[in-house]
C-alpha cells in the first residue's frame, strides 16, 4: 500500500512539473537562428525559469512552412512571406504576421588574401551570375572564381538574388552551402572565393568585407539604408504575437533582447 | 494643415489602393519611398506589405496558384487552329502509262480531290526550376507526329476527341551556355520544312552549347547541336537477328552560326549532317514517323540516308518590316542506295542525279505580334527521290511526297493580338515521270502533281 501511494505520488509529480515547464517551439532561418535566437533563448530562460525552448534553424522557408502547419510558435525568418505562402497560410486559415526584431547586412567576403577591396553592384551581380569569371575582370589577380552560396531553402538565398543579381539566376558553378559558417569555411580555404554572410560573421579569421560602391556594412550604412545588402529579419506568428510567443518576442524587441542582437552582430530595431 | 498622422493615414489608403489589384506586388517601391521620407515605420511598412501580399494571394488567380517551391516559372500557352483543306491529287499512272490517255489529262479513277475542316489544339507548359533545371510537356488533338489536326466529322455524330501528348521533356543548363535536354521536344535544329515539319517534336536526346554565351564573340553568334532521336523501338529481338535486333535512331548534328552584317542584315547559316543507324524498323514504324509513304520498302525506311543540309537566311529590314531571304540545300550522300531499293520495286527506274538533292529558296516579309499585322512567304523547292526522310519532311508540302517541285505561299493576317487568319496554297509536280506508275511504290512515285489549299483562324493564348 505504502509503495503504491509512492508511485502514484511521483507520478503526479512529473506531471505537474511538465505542465509547469512552458515550451516554445521556434523554426527557421539560419540567419536567426545559428546564434542570435539561441542566445536570446538562454537570456530568456534566466529570467523565466522553467521555459523550454527548441529551435530547428533550417531556413526561411522552413519557419513558414512551420507557422502554416501550426508546428511552431515563431518561424524565424530572412525574407518575406511569398505570395503562395500567404495562400497557402490563408487556406488553413492562418494569418502570417511579420515582426521586425533586427536588420542584417548582407557582407560580401572574400578570402583575406585576395587583393580586391572594393566592389560596384554591377561587379557583384557580374561575380554571382557568372557574367566574371575570372578576379582579373573586377581588378584582381587572375584567378577562377568560385561562388558559394547558400542553399535554396534559405531566404538569404532568394534575398541575395533580388538585391544583389537583379533577380537573376546563380552562377552555373556555385556552390550551395547549408549556412554562413560553411561559407565562410570555404570562403577561408579558397583564395579565389567569394561568398555572402550575414554580419554576425564578418568578423571570422581568414576573411575579409569588400567595400559596395564604397561602402561598409555596419550599423550607419545599414540603419540609415545606404548598404545595398541590409534587410530586416522576422519573426512570423499566426495573427498578432500571443501567450507565450509574445512574451518571447516582447522580450527580444526588449533592451536586453535587443542588446543580445547587437552584440551578435546584428543592427537594432531602434 | 495636414498632420503627420493625417499623411500616415492618406499613405496607407494611397498604397492600399494598389491592393485591389495585381499590382499589389509593386507597391514595394511605394513603400520604401515613404519609409525613407518617415511617414512609415519599418514595422507599419511591413504590416502593409503583408495585408497588400495576404490580399494578392486571396483577390487575384495568380496569388491562388500554389506551385512547388522548386518551380521559379511557369508559362502556359497554347492555341486553337480551325482549317479548311482542299486537296487535289493527280495520280501518275493516268498520264505515263495508261495507254491512249495523254498526259495529264484526268480520270475519275486516278484524280481525287478532298475537302477536310479540321481543328487543332495545343496546350503547352514550360517550368523554369531551382537549380538550372527545366521541364515541360504539351498536349494536342491526334495522335500523328505530324499534325495535330483532328478532322471533324471523323466516327460518330458531334464525336468527342482524345488528348495527346506532343512534348514531354525535362532539360538542365550545367553551365550558362550548355544545355542537355532529354525526352519529347521541340525541334533544336535550325532548319526549313522542306526536311523537318514543324510539326514534329523529336524524341530522344539534345545538346546544345552556345559558344557566344561562353566566349565573348564580338557579336557573332556560334552554337553546336547534337541530336540522338529514338525513331523504333525493336520488336523483333527475338525472331530476327542481326540489324533487325537493333532500336532505330536518327542522328542529326548542326553549326548554327549568326553572322551580322553592319546593323542592317544578319547572315544565319546551319550547315549539318544527318544520319541513321539503319536499322529495321518493324511495319511502318509504329506511330513515331510518317513512314507511310516509304512504306513499299517495308523494313528498309530508314536505309539509305546519310544528308548533308545547309539551311540559312538573311534577314533585314524591309522599310519597317522585318523580311529574310531563306534557303535550304540537302544532299544525300546515300541517295543511290535509297534509290535501289525503289528500283526493287519498280521495273523502270534508273538512278538520276537529282534524285539526291533538294534545294528550296523563298523569300519572307513581316510578322504577326498586334493586331494589324501582317506577313508573307513564297518559296520554290524541287525535293529529289531520296534526298531528304520522307518521314519528317512537311506533311502538307505535296503532302510529304518527295520526288516533287514546286510552290509554297502563304499570307496571315492579325484581326487581333492573339487572333490571325491565313491562306496557304501549296503545289508541285513530279520530278521525274519515268518513275513508274505504281502509286503505292515508293514516295512520290504515284502522283503526277499535288495542290493543298488551306484557309486557317488561329487564336493564341
Amino acid at each position: 500500500m505504502t509503495r503504491s501511494l509512492s508511485l502514484a505520488s511521483l507520478v503526479l509529480a512529473v506531471g505537474v512539473t511538465a505542465a509547469q515547464a512552458e515550451k516554445i517551439v521556434i523554426k527557421g532561418s539560419d540567419t536567426l537562428g545559428a546564434k542570435l535566437v539561441p542566445q536570446l533563448a538562454e537570456a530568456y530562460k534566466a529570467a523565466n525559469p522553467g521555459t523550454e525552448f527548441s529551435i530547428a534553424a533550417e531556413g526561411s522557408t522552413t519557419g513558414l512552412t512551420a507557422i502554416i502547419d501550426g508546428n511552431a510558435d515563431i518561424g524565424m525568418s530572412s525574407r518575406r512571406a511569398k505570395p503562395t505562402e500567404q495562400s497557402a497560410a490563408s487556406a488553413k486559415n492562418v494569418t502570417l504576421t511579420p515582426t521586425i526584431v533586427a536588420y542584417d547586412g548582407m557582407a560580401v567576403i572574400v578570402n583575406e588574401k585576395n587583393p580586391i577591396k572594393g566592389l560596384t553592384k554591377v561587379q557583384v551581380e557580374k561575380l554571382f551570375t557568372g557574367d566574371v569569371n575570372d578576379w582579373s575582370a573586377v581588378g584582381g589577380s587572375p584567378g577562377k572564381v568560385s561562388v558559394y552560396t547558400r542553399n535554396t531553402s534559405s531566404g538569404t538565398y532568394s534575398d541575395w538574388k533580388e538585391l544583389a543579381m537583379n533577380k537573376r539566376d546563380y552562377a552555373g558553378g556555385s556552390q550551395k552551402l547549408a549556412g554562413n559558417e560553411q561559407i565562410v569555411a570555404e570562403v577561408t580555404k579558397n583564395a579565389n572565393g567569394v561568398g555572402y554572410v550575414g554580419l554576425a560573421y564578418i568578423k571570422s579569421p581568414g576573411i575579409k568585407v569588400v567595400a559596395i560602391d564604397g561602402l561598409m556594412p555596419n550599423k550607419a550604412s545599414i540603419q540609415s539604408k545606404t548598404y545595398p545588402y541590409s534587410r530586416p529579419t522576422f519573426y512570423f506568428t499566426n495573427g498578432e504575437p500571443a501567450g507565450k510567443a509574445k512574451a518571447f518576442v516582447d522580450f527580444t524587441l526588449g533592451a536586453k533582447g535587443q542588446a543580445i542582437a547587437e552584440q551578435v552582430g546584428f543592427v537594432t530595431v531602434k | 494643415m495636414l498632420t503627420k498622422s493625417t499623411v500616415q493615414l492618406m499613405a496607407l489608403g494611397l498604397v492600399g489602393s494598389f491592393a485591389a489589384t495585381a499590382a499589389a506586388q509593386d507597391s514595394g517601391a511605394l513603400i520604401d519611398a515613404l519609409v525613407r521620407k518617415g511617414v512609415l515605420k519599418d514595422q507599419e511598412a511591413e504590416q502593409i506589405r503583408t495585408q497588400l501580399s495576404r490580399d494578392y494571394a486571396a483577390n487575384t488567380p495568380a496569388g491562388k496558384l500554389n506551385l512547388s517551391s522548386s518551380v521559379k516559372e511557369l508559362k502556359l500557352s497554347g492555341d486553337v487552329r480551325l482549317r479548311f483543306q482542299h486537296d487535289i491529287q493527280q495520280v501518275q499512272g493516268n498520264d505515263l502509262n495508261a495507254a491512249g490517255t495523254a498526259p495529264g489529262t484526268a480520270t475519275s479513277s486516278h484524280d481525287s480531290q478532298r475537302d477536310r475542316y479540321r481543328l487543332r489544339l495545343r496546350v503547352n507548359a514550360d517550368y523554369k526550376l531551382n537549380d538550372n533545371f527545366y521541364a515541360g510537356f504539351g498536349l494536342q488533338t491526334e495522335s500523328k507526329n505530324d499534325s495535330g489536326n483532328q478532322t471533324m466529322g471523323d466516327g460518330t455524330y458531334h464525336q468527342n476527341y482524345n488528348i495527346y501528348i506532343n512534348k514531354a521533356f525535362i532539360g538542365w543548363t550545367p553551365v550558362s551556355g550548355v544545355n542537355l535536354i532529354g525526352g519529347k521536344q521541340v525541334n533544336p535544329f535550325y532548319t526549313t520544312d522542306m526536311v523537318w515539319d514543324a510539326d514534329i517534336n523529336p524524341t530522344g536526346f539534345v545538346q546544345r552549347v552556345d559558344l557566344h554565351k561562353i566566349l565573348e564573340l564580338g557579336g557573332f553568334e556560334a552554337s553546336l547541336v547534337a541530336g540522338q532521336f529514338v525513331v523504333s523501338d525493336s520488336t523483333t529481338e527475338a525472331s530476327k537477328p542481326g540489324e533487325g535486333t537493333r532500336d532505330a535512331f536518327t542522328y542529326q548534328a548542326q553549326v548554327q552560326l549568326g553572322i551580322p552584317v553592319g546593323d542592317v542584315a544578319k547572315v544565319t547559316i546551319a550547315p549539318g549532317f544527318y544520319w541513321t543507324n539503319g536499322a529495321k524498323i518493324s511495319g511502318d514504324g509504329g506511330g513515331e514517323y510518317n513512314s507511310t509513304k516509304w512504306s513499299a520498302t517495308g523494313d528498309n525506311q530508314l536505309d539509305g540516308m546519310k544528308i548533308l543540309l545547309v539551311p540559312g537566311d538573311v534577314s533585314f529590314k524591309l522599310g519597317s518590316l522585318p523580311a529574310k531571304f531563306q534557303w535550304d540545300f540537302a544532299y544525300n550522300r546515300d541517295g543511290a542506295d535509297r534509290g535501289r531499293m525503289y528500283a526493287a520495286n519498280a521495273a523502270a527506274f534508273v538512278p538520276s542525279s537529282q534524285d539526291n538533292m533538294a534545294y528550296l529558296a523563298g523569300f519572307q516579309v513581316g510578322e504577326n505580334k498586334k493586331k494589324g499585322d501582317w506577313s508573307a512567304l513564297v518559296n520554290y523547292r524541287q525535293v529529289g527521290l531520296s534526298a531528304v526522310d520522307p518521314n519528317i519532311n512537311d506533311s502538307d508540302w505535296s503532302l510529304s511526297y518527295t520526288n516533287m517541285a514546286g510552290y509554297k505561299a502563304g499570307f496571315i493576317y492579325s484581326l487581333g493580338d492573339a487572333a490571325t487568319i491565313g491562306l496557304t496554297y501549296i503545289t508541285g509536280d513530279n520530278l521525274r515521270k519515268d518513275l513508274g506508275g505504281k502509286p503505292n511504290y515508293g514516295p512520290g512515285s504515284g502522283k503526277n502533281s499535288v495542290s493543298v489549299i488551306q484557309l486557317d483562324a488561329v487564336v493564341k493564348f
